[in-house]
């Protein structure tokens, strides 16, 4: 009778008195957040694997798009079994308005796997992944490959607005008198080039400027984000010498060795990080090179199927992806703001409480930023005046949270961190022996992501 | 007096065939005598059985036994007259029985739309009278000679589990609840007085303490129990987890302030002392199947009473109770 009650077997009418017992009587077992997030109707979808090549700091050497050929040899998947290829990529390439497409061909990818590029800024890769999501859930496709890609040592450099106009028009010019009368027209400053800032279009404002004013805001102080730092470090460091990201592939630069680690990880100490001056807000401000994350070369890549594809093709997956959300909010005063919004929207959607959540991976942009989260979620004025909600989420356990380093010390090549972040939720669950996690980000244009990962049933 | 066999003592144990205990409760009057409300398969389904047992050294015999055409989920003895107990059954009706006239209940009151899970005869001297709560989440007060309620107590958004006098405060009983609250209720108004929002769970039971007040102890599925002091309902005055399965039913100590006994689905019985850094001091495990009943005797020191679906009433004195403090 035990047994019978604890399976908590509902496949019976309501209506009888008995079954109104019976249900009530079961409804007395809620072990630990056991139950699965699986809906009826609904899909499964499943990360069988993901990779990413070590996010190297800009300009120490150029990367490469292999991430997408070491994927093909990690999971041995073959190339005509995936559906499709969605990357994303924030600083475009200029030759090429496909990205994923060109990548694709040149991973090796078959020529007849379509692909698309999507581009949202730091949570492009999580769209690439949404995107797969959507494409497996409404069964159009059942393998997708989704990644990001970031090159910041060479990016497009513009010609100044009236050298392009010059150029332009040299274009259409016919004869020679009016091509020279063109040509006569530059002026020096017309070879002043346009350098891509990473500022908000809206606002034209840095964002490393934003995020002093949003630590300012909540009250963050130098210290605080400091040791953030430090701790970011020191547990990337820890990860790394423990062999924990199991994620990361060895890349063979052209032209140079192989790299197999992030390079950009140095736990220093408070005293060092002390000595930096502010780099937005001059003089006074708190955000450092020390405590914001620092531009990155990379690029990851995951597999997503549905679950009978992955079962029937003999692969154990790593993770479901369940619910996800995007938020929108003021790009000017919440910019990086959005794992505060989504978190419990996706929380919500999910019918989860922060307390069945045992990983938690939020993409650090600065270590003001994740402080500022962190104390929003945990602000009940907060929750009421600006979320509309009765009480407050309650901030992540920091022993939870972001335990093998973070964007801060990894890097953050914007496109790829999605991929990275849901990829080490998954290996933290399983090494931590957790059900649920959750991964959020904000991004530029003041957007944000949050999604569910649940382990997969080892 | 040798107590090396670790756990309860002189354990006597009485079987129902085929019924499975709800509730048991010692008699206010009769040192020896409790009773017991089992239901026939587990109370999904089936008549109930009223047992009136009679425990002395020997063991336990059977006094009289009463058959109702439901199952019996909650009994309570009369604090006027030895003989008389209310019990409440899955249809929806009380029934007031006695002991002295085996043909058949006194009176049956039929008002509850949906089963009656608890009923509790009030505690202080000053009135007589009855509650019960009901899963069609209202609580009803009855006075045993007038045969219609008194008054209905409405506000509960889920089904009530539980209903229990204050021993202190004439007129003031404890509700909990399926929509995770506990509300305090006062027989003078028919809206409620406090409500608690104790558990992120339901809450299957409560308690009131009987030396203090404003103590109240809440038992719920999320395999806790907690304290609360009426003056300050933020937050509970203490947390004691160690039960791996929801709580059904806790009962405080009617010997010491801090001492209270708790029963669950997890198989065991366990006591607690919160004023202690481990609070946890005893844990019995002798049925096999869900405790559901829990009564601590007011005449013996120590002695505790225990029912569950194995068929099986207990009463033993577990070792941490033994020594008279």
């Amino acid at each position: 009778m035990t047994s019978m009650l604890s399976r908590a077997v509902r496949s019976l009418p309501a209506t009888s008195t008995w079954a109104v017992r019976f249900c009530t009587c079961s409804s007395h077992f809620q072990p630990k957040s056991k139950k699965t997030l699986a809906k009826n109707g609904v899909k499964n979808i499943v990360v069988v694997d993901g990779v990413r090549i070590p996010f190297l700091q800009s300009g120490t050497s150029s990367s490469c798009l292999s991430s997408l050929r070491g994927l093909l040899n990690r999971t041995s998947v073959p190339k005509e079994v995936v559906d499709y290829i969605v990357y994303g990529t924030v600083i475009q390439e200029v030759k090429t308005s496909n990205i994923a497409r060109e990548a694709a061909l040149g991973a090796g990818f078959s020529d007849k796997t379509p692909a698309h590029t999507v581009t949202m800024a730091c949570i492009s890769s999580n769209q690439a992944m949404t995107t797969g999501v959507g494409l497996i859930a409404s069964g159009q496709c059942d393998v997708v490959v989704a990644g990001g890609v970031e090159l910041m040592s060479d990016v497009p450099i513009r010609h100044s607005r009236k050298m392009r106009k010059t150029l332009l028009s040299l274009n259409r010019a016919k004869s020679l008198g009016q091509r020279l009368a063109l040509v006569a027209k530059i002026r020096p400053d017309y070879f002043a080039p346009e350098l891509p800032a990473v500022a908000e279009f809206s606002t034209s404002e840095t964002m490393g400027h934003s995020a002093d004013r949003l630590a300012a805001a909540f009250a963050i102080s130098r210290v605080e984000q400091d040791e953030y730092a430090l701790r970011s470090h020191t547990l990337a460091r820890k990860a790394q010498d423990e062999g924990l990201l199991t994620d990361v592939i060895p890349f063979k630069v052209p032209g140079k060795d192989t790299v197999t680690k992030d390079n950009g990880v140095r736990p220093s100490s408070m005293e060092q990080m002390g000595k930096l001056k502010a780099a937005f807000v001059k003089p006074y401000g708190t955000v450092t090179a020390a405590n914001s994350s620092f531009l990155t070369d990379g690029a990851s890549a995951v597999v997503i199927m549905s679950e009978e594809k992955a079962l029937a093709m003999g692969y154990k997956p790593k993770a479901y992806l369940r619910d996800f959300v995007y938020v929108s909010q003021d790009p000017k005063d919440q910019l990086l703001l959005g794992p505060t919004y989504g978190t419990p929207k996706v929380l919500e959607r999910a019918g989860l409480t922060l307390a069945d959540i045992d990983v938690f991976e939020f993409h650090e942009a600065f270590a003001g930023q994740i402080l500022a989260n962190l104390k929003a979620m945990d602000s009940d004025w907060f929750a009421q005046n600006y979320m509309g909600r009765k009480s407050k989420v309650g901030a992540p356990p920091l022993e939870k949270f972001n335990k093998w380093g973070g964007s801060l010390s990894l890097g953050h090549p914007f496109g790829a961190t999605g991929c990275r972040l849901v990829m080490t939720a998954a290996h933290r669950l399983k090494k931590e022996g957790g059900q649920y996690g959750v991964v959020a980000a904000c991004a530029a244009g003041g957007q944000g992501h949050a999604m569910i990962v649940e382990l997969y049933p080892q | 007096m040798s107590g090396a066999d670790g756990g309860a003592r002189r354990s006597q144990a009485f079987r129902l065939p085929g019924r499975h205990g709800y509730a048991v409760e010692f008699s206010p009057y009769l040192p020896g005598r409790l009773a017991c409300a089992a239901a026939q398969y587990y109370g999904i389904a089936g008549c109930g059985t009223l047992a009136v047992l009679e425990q002395n050294e020997a063991g336990i015999c059977l006094f009289r036994s009463f058959d109702w055409n439901d199952g019996l989920f909650d009994v309570t003895w009369s604090e006027n007259n030895e003989h008389v107990l209310v019990t409440s059954s899955g249809d929806g009706s009380l029934q007031i029985w006695d002991t002295a006239d085996p043909t058949g209940p006194l009176q049956v009151y039929k008002e509850h739309t949906q089963e009656v899970y608890s009923v509790d005869w009030s505690q202080t001297r000053g009135e007589q009278v009855v509650v019960s709560g009901s899963w069609d989440q209202t609580a009803k007060l009855w006075d045993p000679t007038v045969g219609r309620s008194l008054c209905t107590f409405k506000g509960h958004e889920g089904i009530i589990y539980s209903t229990i006098w204050s021993p202190h405060i004439p007129g003031c009983f404890a509700s909990a609840s399926g929509d995770q609250t506990l509300r305090i209720w006062d027989v003078k108004t028919p809206g409620v007085k406090v409500v608690i929002p104790g558990h992120q769970a339901e809450i299957l039971s409560c308690d009131w303490c009987k030396y203090d007040e404003n103590l109240l102890v809440t038992g719920a599925v999320d395999c806790s129990l907690k304290g609360w002091d009426l003056r300050n309902v933020r937050q509970p005055v203490f947390n004691l987890v160690g039960h791996t399965y929801a709580v059904r039913r806790v009962k405080f100590s009617p010997f010491h302030a801090t001492l209270l006994a708790s029963c669950s689905y997890d198989f065991t019985v366990r006591f607690w002392d919160f004023s202690k850094p481990n609070p946890l001091l005893e844990t019995v495990e002798h049925h096999t199947e869900f405790t559901c009943g829990l009564d601590l005797s007011l005449h013996n020191h120590g002695q505790v009473a225990d029912c569950a679906w194995d068929e099986l009433v207990k009463i033993y004195t577990p070792s941490c109770l033994a020594a008279p403090v």
